[in-house]
Order: C-alpha cells, then sequence, then structure tokens
C-alpha cells in the first residue's frame, strides 16, 4: 500500500520544477513590467496625464520629469515651488477635480497651442535648501541636453520664514543631499552623518535602476498620500464624511502661520543664502528666469502691515538680482480674499488667474 | 511522454510578482519629506 508522508505531499506541491517555473515566470514578468515602465516613463504617460505636483519621490525621478519636459516639440516650462503649486489643499478640503485644477494643469492647458510641456518640479514643504538641490539637478539635465527650457521660480512667503533657520528644518526631503555641493551642504544639514544611511541608498540606487520602482512610488501618490494612515482615514472619509475642522486646532494654525506675516526676513539666514545660491543655476537653464512671489490671503498680509509686506518683497527683489532678463513678479497682493482656500494655497479659480498672470509674462515664444 | 505544461510554477511565480508588486505600491510611508502642505 501506497503512503504518502507528509514530506513527499510537500515536494508534490513544491517540487524543483514547479519552483524553477515559478521563478522564471516571476523574472519575465519583472523583466516585462521593467520594459512597459521604461516605455511609460520615456513617453511621459504619468507626467503628461497626471498632475505629480506635491510629490517628487527621488532623484532619478527629477532627472526623468526634467527629460521627459526636454524632448517636447517647444521648450517646457519647469516649475519649481512648493505645495502652492499642488493639489493637497484642494483634496484636503475635498474638492473634485483637484488634480486637474492645480497651478501646473491650468498653465499646461494655456501652454497647449504652443505646443510647450509644463513639468512640475514642486512638491509639498520644500524649503530652499530643497530647491537649491533641484535647481542644480535641472541646470545639470539641461546644459547635458542643450535644449532650451523657461523656468518659473515660485517663492512662498513661508519659504524665508526665520522656523526654517533652524537645524534640521533646512531640508526636506534627505534623498536631494546628494545634489548639493559639500558647501551647501555643510550649511544646511551641518550635523548630518558622513555616510548615508542604508536605507536611503537602497532607495536612491533602486530608483536610479529601476524604471518600475520609480513608477511604482508615483503610481502609489495617487492615493496612498501621504502616509497609509492618511489613506485609511480618506477611506474612512468617503463612507462617514468629513469631521468638521475643529475651532481650537484651525485657531491655532491660524496663529502660527500669522506669524510668517509679521516677520523682517533676514539677509543672512539659510534660507535666503539658499536662495541666493539658486537663483544662478536657474539662470544658467534658463537666462529669461521668471520669478514669482506668490499671491498670499489679504486677511494674512495685512497682520504685518504694508511696511514689512514690503521690506520682505524688496529683500526678494535684491537676492533674485538685477540681471538684464531676470524677471522678478510680485504678486503678494494681487489677489483677493475670495480665491484662497487658506492663507497660501488657492482655489480652482485662483490657480487658472495665476497661471494667466504666468503665462503673459512668458510669452508666447516660450 | 510529453511533460506537462507547468500551470502551478507559472500561477505561483505571477503571485510572487503581484506581492512584490504590491510590496512596492503599499508598504511604508511615501516619502522622507519633513514638512507637509498642513504644516504652512
Amino acid at each position: 500500500v501506497a503512503v504518502s508522508t507528509p514530506a513527499r505531499a510537500g515536494e508534490k506541491v513544491l517540487d524543483r520544477r514547479v519552483a524553477a517555473t515559478a521563478a522564471v515566470t516571476f523574472l519575465l514578468l519583472l523583466a516585462f513590467a521593467e520594459l512597459v515602465s521604461r516605455g511609460l516613463s520615456s513617453a511621459g504617460a504619468l507626467y503628461g496625464q497626471i498632475s505629480l505636483s506635491g510629490v517628487i519621490t527621488s532623484l532619478p525621478e527629477l532627472e526623468d520629469r526634467v527629460r521627459w519636459g526636454l524632448r517636447g516639440q517647444s521648450p517646457p516650462v519647469l516649475l519649481l515651488g512648493d505645495s502652492v503649486l499642488g493639489a493637497s489643499a484642494m483634496c484636503e478640503r475635498g474638492q473634485p477635480g483637484a488634480r486637474r485644477s492645480t497651478l501646473p494643469s491650468a498653465l499646461a492647458d494655456r501652454r497647449a497651442p504652443v505646443r510647450s510641456r509644463v513639468v512640475s518640479l514642486a512638491a509639498d514643504g520644500l524649503v530652499p535648501g530643497d530647491l537649491e538641490a533641484i535647481s542644480y539637478v535641472l541646470e545639470r539635465t539641461v546644459s547635458r541636453l542643450a535644449r532650451p527650457a523657461r523656468v518659473v521660480l515660485v517663492v512662498n512667503v513661508r519659504m524665508l520664514a526665520s522656523e526654517l533657520d533652524r537645524e534640521g528644518q533646512r531640508v526636506s526631503r534627505e534623498f536631494l543631499l546628494p545634489a548639493l555641493p559639500p558647501a551647501s551642504r555643510a550649511e544646511l544639514v551641518p550635523a548630518a552623518p558622513r555616510g548615508e544611511a542604508i536605507g536611503t541608498r537602497l532607495y536612491g540606487g533602486a530608483a536610479s535602476a529601476s524604471a518600475l520602482f520609480r513608477l511604482s512610488q508615483q503610481l502609489r501618490t495617487l492615493w496612498y498620500y501621504p502616509t497609509p494612515a492618511d489613506a485609511r482615514q480618506r477611506l474612512v472619509e468617503a463612507v462617514f464624511g468629513k469631521p468638521p475642522a475643529g475651532d481650537v486646532e484651525e485657531a491655532a494654525l491660524r496663529m502660527r502661520v500669522e506669524g510668517f506675516y509679521q516677520e523682517l526676513w533676514r539677509e543672512d539666514a539659510p534660507a535666503a543664502r539658499a536662495l541666493r545660491r539658486l537663483i544662478p543655476a536657474l539662470r544658467h537653464a534658463d537666462p529669461r528666469l521668471l520669478v514669482v512671489f506668490s499671491p498670499q490671503n489679504p486677511s494674512y498680509l495685512e497682520k504685518g502691515g504694508p511696511e514689512v509686506a514690503t521690506a520682505n518683497a524688496n529683500l526678494l527683489r535684491t537676492i533674485v538680482g538685477k540681471g538684464d532678463t531676470v524677471s522678478f513678479v510680485d504678486l503678494s497682493a494681487a489677489f483677493g480674499e475670495k480665491l484662497f482656500l487658506d492663507h497660501c494655497h488657492l482655489t480652482a479659480e485662483g490657480n487658472l488667474r495665476l497661471a494667466e498672470e504666468i503665462d503673459r509674462r512668458l510669452g508666447s515664444h516660450a | 511522454v510529453r511533460a506537462r505544461f507547468p500551470v502551478r510554477g507559472v500561477l505561483l511565480g505571477a503571485l510572487l510578482f503581484v506581492v512584490f508588486f504590491a510590496v512596492l505600491l503599499f508598504a511604508g510611508d511615501l516619502s522622507s519629506s519633513k514638512f507637509l502642505y498642513v504644516d504652512f
């Protein structure tokens, strides 16, 4: 009588042949997915169709975005900034079509007739230290491909807030650090350990080597943003609705934010110095660089009074410099309260207005 | 005798790939950002 022992039964489920076929199938699928991802990446499937403003996942992805923009028929518009350019504030308020209502999307619609791609290199919470790193990536990629580009830097009021002077607050994305020259790095992150953490290196290596990895990191941002807890909260809210914001929380945030508008910026602050360093890099990429001081909600702006607002705008103007071709546009007091979701994030209509302002200054000959 | 097509192996390989891709999509926090837009 043949009796199959548990060990022999186990062998039947996963014998050598099954394991080998499984491994080959896995590797073939991996290779196929990598090829498809490369194709999607070079076609700009995500960059062209979906606004990924609000997120940067790695340095290689950033280079990918710039390269995709430069491959278009006309010089692209490369946008640098922070959450003012993203969809998070609108998403958070449950506004439908938030990703199609961002500034980059509005500008892309306006630039479509001149076939100029609009590439957002902005992400939530970027500070001048991050922007400096991004500027070098942009400068390097543009000069390597030797194609013209228009560059627009949108400066938000909180980018120069004094709380960003503190150590540990001067750069928000550590994966951007390798793009900084040693002197900038020493000033922005003086206490950083010499070598990168193994996790950061592994992540950077995977992003650099695999288009599939980069694609997966971009795809997850479409709903998984920014943490698993937020994703769960959104699922719950889809069923039970959004809870009303607490009065105390709202008042505390308002008090904190109002502080940004009452401060006089310092020329020697680390954030101001980082801005001063990044302007030449951006000018190298686009001699006609456009720097926009982003609109601010008048109800916050008035907290600091006109003297503070003027002094800060003048400092920014000085930092940007008086090049023959570089334009500085101060839109800080240009918009009414109705175009804001909060102190600095714009409604869909506000984004349309800002896109008009930027488009007009870029002109039709990109 | 012709060898049978290894259906089980193919299915197992496909399942492994799905699990691998799900880990890429869902594991861990999204970015190393210290600041989110709500902080400002």
